[in-house]
């Protein structure tokens, strides 16, 4: 703003106040060179023209589009609530649960009907994995007969277990009760279990325990009835459920003594080696003691040394026939075999080659009964 | 003659803002009646062309936000030209990205007239002579003498609303009124605009 009051006398009459002031509308002091511009801007002032309000309707229309009454007296609130209370009353409300839906089960996702059924829990293991072993104990006996790499006590063993108990030629065959007889009468004098009533030749022992039952739970019985009870799986003995649980319960005594269930069988094969190193002869002096098979199968070498005894020696001989060792052996004891060799047929191919090894056992034997 | 267009409402504007806030149809009429004129013209100077057009959506705007508007009569008037301000900037924005094509087709006797154009021009002779004049002159010292007359803002609020200084808003308008005065009083022009 200029500092002097008086107009410039050259250039424009007016100066910024006046400009000012003819934009504040204050036309009371206007100079004469800036009226025509007054005039304009007081054109621009002047009230509407109808062209200017001609659109009132839709700005009207406009505002009620955003949600204002028309009613100018109703509060903006219940205007919204009311216009929407209305279309309300021109709804069709639908029925949010069908008739036929409440019967129908509940609808699954894809995802969850092609989900896989749990498996099964897996049933218990032990009973398998026991019979199992007895089995894989089966089958490397089998197969170490039958290959016959296995030499020495087992073939006599198998032998000695299948044997029937013609032993003594009177005495009927009647399977495993023999079996026992036999295994039980060799070792009636250092096992406890056995108590041979008599000892005189020519008597036939008696035994205190039931044939078939297990008396005790001495290693060496326990040992036997494994060693018989293996034969069970080859003659199809174990297919009742009583044999097979009894073949449980002996493999579970004799899996800690034996120092595990894969041991049992190297364990009984030492502890029942016994009876074919020499013992054999011991109680069957002079081979009168005919009647035990056992007896009679150890006293072959014993018989051979001794010269006599020729029942038990023949008994043994007689069923190793098929043996070139030993028949060579039981070339010795050449009598008496002929009911011995029935009585063992059924022992089938284990006897076989077992016989043989039993023979060899029984020679080895042979020079420790000397005296 | 001079009619101040200014405080058509005056002291009851806060009544009836209150009313047009809570429904009342005829007091938003009130305040329409008021302010569209100004709004008009303002864009008719700026852009002649969307001038309806824009003030249709700003106006849309408006309603959109009355509800939550507080201020007064001047506060009003600031809201709408902002408003209006805005929406050109969108139209011009607009147009930049979907240029039109002329109609080549139409013939002249097919082109669409406004009624009334004729008793429009002569009820209004100086009022649309004066907004052709501001046409000529640069738009930033067109807009600042604009918001100055016809919507009757402070130097202050033009300089906020066009992001510049007060002192700048005086120089664009001084300097538009002198050349408004030279385009008056030149040749061939008559001392009064539009008379």
């Amino acid at each position: 703003m200029p500092d002097s009051e008086l107009r410039p006398i050259w250039g424009p009459s007016y100066d910024e106040r006046d400009l000012d002031a003819l934009l504040s509308g204050e036309t009371w002091s206007t100079p004469d060179a800036l009226r025509p511009v007054e005039s304009t801007l007081d054109a621009l002032r002047a009230a509407g023209t109808s062209h200017e309000l001609s659109d009132e309707a839709a700005a009207r229309a406009a505002y009620r589009a955003f949600g204002f009454a028309p009613h100018p007296s109703a509060p903006f609130p219940a205007a919204v609530t009311g216009q929407h209370a209305a279309v309300t009353e021109h709804m069709l409300v639908l029925p949010s649960v069908f008739p036929s839906v409440g019967s129908r089960p509940p609808a699954r996702s894809a995802r969850h009907r092609h989900r896989r059924s749990r498996p099964v829990a897996a049933a218990p293991r032990r009973p398998r994995l026991a019979v199992t072993g007895a089995a894989a104990s089966v089958l490397i006996v089998v197969a170490a007969v039958v290959t016959g790499v296995v030499t020495g006590s087992i073939g006599e063993l198998t032998s000695f277990v299948h044997r029937p108990a013609g032993a003594s030629a009177s005495a009927p065959a009647t399977g495993r009760s023999r079996g026992s007889q036999a295994v039980m009468a060799p070792g009636a004098a250092r096992d406890p279990n056995v108590s041979p009533t008599s000892s005189k030749p020519g008597e036939r022992p008696s035994i205190s325990a039931p044939p078939s039952a297990r008396p005790t739970s001495d290693p060496g019985t326990l040992c036997r009835e494994y060693v018989q009870d293996l034969g069970g799986f080859q003659d199809g003995s174990h297919s009742t459920s009583a044999s097979r649980a009894a073949w449980t319960t002996l493999i579970g005594e004799l899996g800690p003594i034996a120092g595990g269930q894969f041991k049992i069988f190297s364990y009984c094969l030492q502890r029942l080696s016994g009876p074919f190193a020499g013992n054999g002869g011991g109680p069957v002096p002079g081979g009168s003691a005919g009647a035990s098979v056992g007896g009679a199968g150890s006293a072959g070498g014993a018989g051979t040394v001794g010269g006599g005894g020729t029942v038990g020696g023949g008994g043994l001989a007689g069923s190793a026939g098929a043996s070139g060792r030993a028949g060579s052996v039981g070339s010795v004891g050449n009598s008496g075999s002929s009911g011995i060799s029935a009585g063992s047929a059924g022992s089938a191919g284990i006897a076989g080659s077992s016989r043989g090894t039993a023979t060899d056992e029984g020679q080895s034997a042979a020079p420790a009964d000397r005296p | 003659m001079c009619v101040d267009t200014q405080h058509v409402v005056g002291d009851d504007f806060a009544a009836v803002l209150a009313a047009a806030q809570g429904g009342s149809e005829d007091h938003f009429a009130r305040l329409w009646r008021d302010a569209n004129p100004a709004l008009i013209r303002y864009l008719r100077v700026l852009v002649p062309d969307a001038a309806e057009d824009i003030a249709a959506e700003t106006w849309v705007s408006v309603v959109r936000g009355l509800p939550a508007f507080v201020g007064d009569e001047s506060a009003w008037r600031a809201w709408l030209f902002t408003t209006a301000r805005r929406r050109m900037l969108d139209q011009a924005r607009h147009v930049r990205r979907h240029p039109a094509e002329p109609l080549d087709d139409i013939g002249p006797a097919e082109v669409p007239t406004a009624p009334g154009a004729e008793q429009l021009a002569l009820d209004n002779l100086a009022t649309e002579s004066a907004i052709a004049l501001l046409g000529r002159l640069p738009e930033q010292q067109a807009n600042v003498i604009l918001l100055r007359v016809v919507a009757g803002l402070d130097t202050e609020v033009i300089a906020e609303m066009l992001g510049t200084s007060t002192g700048a808003v005086r120089v664009a308008a001084h300097r538009g009124l002198r050349k408004l005065e030279a385009m008056l009083t030149g040749p061939g022009v008559t001392s009064r605009a539009g008379v």
